[in-house]
């Protein structure tokens, strides 16, 4: 009878946790099994984060890229349009106020943030990446050190856009790149010289069509990692839905089942509980006078 | 020759001898809810018979029988079941010490939890340093690291305490039970006494000896023992123990009256190595094998008077092998050869003391025996410290190697040395010397682990008891060091990177191998750690993971299983136990319990033959009455 009391007593217990195991010595491999699968759904929500963080770091750095995309494709129209034998120094101061202004905006890009935090600053992410001088030239002043965030067990990925990839090296505080190219392209309009020789092409390092691709190959990696991230997070929301189901079936109960478990060592009990009246057999005592 | 007279005498004999049993029925009727009682009978005889043949004898027929006497009164009782049944209890009881003690550990560890158990908090820990990496600017997620961590590190110290306290509970419990036994031994020797006054007299002693086979089989719920009879009914018992070559030595603990050796609890223990003493509250010891000039002194509390003071004596030691017999220890091998020996605690807690040369007024005791019963409860209790000792020094080993990974890398110092620039301050400290850890560039205490090149004796640092985050960290969180570079006055340092934190959150999945690893110097050997750099651009944080190794959850897990199946084991043995002793009880009920339906009919017997015998006094009454009054008028 204690027996069949301490069975419905473990089945109470596992109805009224909605666990099978309570304590390790319940089932010593069921338990570690659950220990494992905790840690492992645990670690991926971490890596979740990680990767929704990603994402939209990520994603973020993309439209700016994008839009500094943009920009340089007007400054290419424009400096094209500088190359015009009809205009004369009026004409090219205006577009070279023009092309000032779009430096400006891409200077501003470049010190774009997200979630208070500068994208284009390497891990230097408190302060503006792009500062601009007394004389107005623009300066990349963050850093070249990445930032690696680990996105599944050990896999870490860099996340950072390094301004430096389009302007100067931090070592070297001068204008470079972008700016440097746009500089030109300002100071030969303003003295109404034909600024198209600066186009270049694609190959030749400090022309405008060589940032215009650069540009392009970064926003491309970008992508690249936005799709990278994109992938993991779904197989990561796989690994969790497979941990968690997994889990389900080693620490959880099937109350359906458990319930007609209980039912049955109730009617077991009940059964004991009367053969045990019953065991009280009429003895030689009740036939004496 | 016999006349109506000697009938009467007859009748007589008859009536007394079913007065007799049914005197017998009746005790049995009122002792049959006695524990312990067993069933007794009036073995009834025919008394001699009248006229032996000789010169003047009659020639007349045969011999006359003269009636019926009570030859005896038997109890029913089977000496070897009873034997089995102290046996199989002495292996129950320990494992019910085991089970109960087991699961009290069990609820320290509140595993398997989502929430509640170290394996959760460690999971918060790992993953508040990976949300640190991703926002090293934050002061936020700086706070929830040092929230996080100090969650943890009390949560293991709770524990560690926990085991120390049932560890405490668990001796009480010893020595209770050995205060117990002692009353039990003096019962048993009195009754003793007078069982074989009894036999001697020719009488037997049926109850004396039921109430002491009660004493016995208590006797054996404490320790594993062996009765034998000795003369006039006596019993001798000796204890079953295990000594340190593993092999079963019988001590013998009391014959018939006297009390050779007696159960004394070991207070504390005194070990003195080439003249350093260390007390009990010094363990966990680490002593070389070298060591040459060791010596135990034990201090014991004898026959449980707990208010007497306690008996000390010294044991000279050998051979190290003999401090097995009063500390549980665990051999250190280095490269295949013992370099030292560890003690744990204090173990076996009882010693068998001989009785005979005890002086209790110059308190000497001129020879003990260490009382590792082969089962019982006491023995019981005894392999529960033992367990408790090894998952304190897991938990130990844990903490030891968490502080030494988590230091190493936070620090980015590669030793645990003292002078390290302000910045480079350790994360855990140990608050047993808190002081002068909280200081930047100071050493960890926790880290320190055996030197099993020295030949000192050392105390093993509780890692798990101090383990404790840097208070110049929880009062101002910018001291936590998450960036690559942690000199904030150089220019390469930047707020936003988190990669030494990242590398802290990367712990989660490294392998170390507990073994190896014995301070930040191994660490860096056997996983590769790179946990300072100089150039940020080019240089990385970095460590690898060991396969021979377990990852910190690993580690943890595995004491936890281990533990479950400790007590799964132990439970189970209870359940096959109290089965098996059910069955040996009721085949002993079969024997010696009172059953009323056979008292009864054995009642009615008598009682008929009684009313029998009055009838015969009548009878004869009537013949008498003839030759009084009828013959002559």
């Amino acid at each position: 009878m204690n027996k069949n009391l301490a069975n419905m007593r473990k089945y109470q217990n596992q109805l009224n946790s909605g666990h099978l195991i309570s304590k390790p010595s319940d089932d010593p491999f069921k338990s570690a099994r659950t220990m494992e699968l905790l840690d492992g759904i645990s670690s991926n929500k971490r890596y979740k984060e990680n990767l929704d963080e990603g994402i939209g770091w990520l994603s973020t750095i993309d439209s700016a890229l994008g839009q500094i995309g943009d920009a340089l494709q007007t400054v290419r129209e424009k400096t094209i349009e500088g190359g015009n034998g009809a205009y004369g120094p009026t004409e090219r101061k205006a577009l070279a106020d023009h092309l000032s202004a779009l430096k400006d905006q891409i200077f501003t890009i470049g010190n774009s943030a997200y979630d208070g935090r500068y994208i284009f600053g390497g891990d230097k992410t408190t302060q503006p990446p792009f500062i601009k001088d007394a004389s107005g030239k623009i300066i990349y002043n963050g850093s070249e050190v990445g930032l690696p965030r680990e996105m599944s067990a050990g896999v870490n990925i860099d996340i950072a856009a390094r301004g430096s990839s389009f302007s100067n090296s931090p070592t070297t505080p001068a204008e470079g790149g972008i700016f440097k190219v746009l500089s030109q392209v300002v100071d030969k309009l303003n003295n109404n010289e034909v600024p198209t020789d600066l186009l270049g092409n694609d190959l030749t390092p400090g022309t405008l069509d060589y940032e215009i691709t650069n540009i392009l190959r970064l926003r491309s990696q970008a992508g690249a990692n936005y799709q990278r991230l994109t992938d993991m997070s779904t197989k990561n929301e796989n690994e969790s839905f497979n941990m968690t189901t997994l889990l389900a079936k080693t620490y959880d109960i099937d109350f359906a089942e458990k319930i007609m478990e209980f039912k049955m060592m109730e009617s077991v009990y009940t059964a004991s509980l009367q053969t045990s009246s019953k065991i009280m057999q009429p003895s030689i005592l009740d036939f004496l006078r | 020759m016999s006349g109506l007279f000697s009938t009467f005498n007859i009748v007589k004999r008859g009536m007394e001898a079913q007065q007799s049993a049914l005197h017998v029925v009746s005790h049995n009727v009122a002792n049959s809810n006695t524990k312990g009682y067993s069933v007794q009978r009036a073995i009834l005889k025919t008394s001699e018979p009248f006229g032996m043949p000789s010169l003047n004898s009659a020639g007349s027929v045969g011999q006359l029988g003269t009636g019926v006497m009570v030859d005896n009164i038997s109890r029913a009782r089977d000496i070897f079941l009873d034997g089995q049944i102290r046996k199989e209890t002495s292996i129950l009881k320990k494992y019910e010490a085991r089970e109960e003690f087991l699961s009290n550990i069990e609820t320290v560890f509140m595993e398997p939890s989502d929430e509640a158990g170290l394996a959760a908090m460690m999971n918060r820990f790992w993953d508040s340093w990976n949300a640190l990496s991703n926002k090293a600017e934050s002061s936020a997620a700086r706070t929830l690291v040092a929230q996080n961590a100090d969650e943890m590190s009390s949560s293991i110290r709770h524990m560690y305490d926990s085991l120390n306290n049932i560890e405490s509970n668990n001796a009480d419990l010893i020595q209770q039970q050995a205060f117990d036994v002692s009353t039990v031994l003096t019962q048993i020797t009195d009754l003793n006494e007078q069982i074989k006054n009894v036999t001697i007299a020719k009488q037997t002693p049926n109850d004396l000896m039921d109430q002491r086979d009660a004493l016995l089989e208590e006797l054996s719920e404490k320790f594993s023992i062996e009765v034998d009879q000795t003369d006039f009914n006596g019993v001798s018992i000796k204890a079953k123990v295990t000594n340190e070559n593993g092999t079963t030595d019988y001590i013998n603990i009391l014959t018939d009256t006297t009390i050779n050796n007696g159960l004394a609890f070991v207070n504390s223990a005194k070990l003195t190595v080439d003249g350093n003493t260390y007390n009990s509250t010094n363990l966990p010891l680490y002593i070389p094998a070298s060591a040459t000039n060791v010596s135990v002194q034990l201090n014991l509390k004898v026959d449980g008077k707990l208010t007497v003071d306690a008996t000390s004596q010294n044991i000279a030691i050998t051979d190290l092998n003999d401090l097995k017999k009063y500390y549980d220890v665990e051999e250190v091998i280095e490269s295949g050869s013992v370099v030292g020996y560890k003690l744990n605690g204090v173990n076996p807690h009882v010693m068998l003391y001989d009785k005979t040369s005890y002086d209790p007024i110059n308190k000497t005791i001129s020879t003990i025996t260490p009382g590792k019963f082969e089962s019982g409860s006491l023995m019981g209790y005894d392999s529960v410290s033992q367990a408790t000792n090894t998952l304190k020094d897991q938990l130990n080993s844990w903490a030891r190697l968490m502080s030494t990974a988590v230091n190493a890398i936070h620090s980015g110092n590669l030793t645990n040395t003292a002078g390290a620039p302000t910045y480079a301050i350790n994360f855990f400290v140990s608050s047993h010397n808190e002081a002068a850890e909280l200081v930047a560039g100071s050493i960890s205490e926790l880290e320190t682990s055996i030197d099993t090149s020295s030949t000192q004796v050392q105390q093993v640092v509780e890692a798990a008891r101090w383990i404790r985050v840097n208070k110049t960290i929880v009062a101002n969180v910018d001291n936590i060091n998450a960036g690559k570079i942690q000199d904030k006055t150089l220019s390469t340092y930047s707020p936003g990177n988190g990669e030494r934190a990242l590398l802290i959150g990367a712990l989660r999945n490294i392998r170390l191998d507990y073994a190896k690893i014995t301070d930040r110097t191994s660490l860096i050997a056997a996983n590769g750690l790179v946990n300072t750099v100089t150039d940020p651009v080019t240089q990385n944080l970095s460590i690898t993971s060991d396969n021979e190794g377990a990852t910190f959850n690993n580690y943890y897990n595995n004491t936890v299983t281990q533990l479950g199946i400790l007590n799964k084991e132990a439970s189970k043995m209870v359940a096959n136990q109290e089965t098996l002793l059910s069955q040996l009880g009721t085949r002993r009920e079969s024997i010696s319990g009172v059953s009323l339906d056979e008292e009864m009919t054995n009642m009615l017997q008598f009682q008929r033959s009684y009313q029998a015998n009055a009838k015969m006094i009548s009878v004869i009454d009537q013949l008498l009455d003839v030759v009084v009054n009828g013959l002559v008028r």
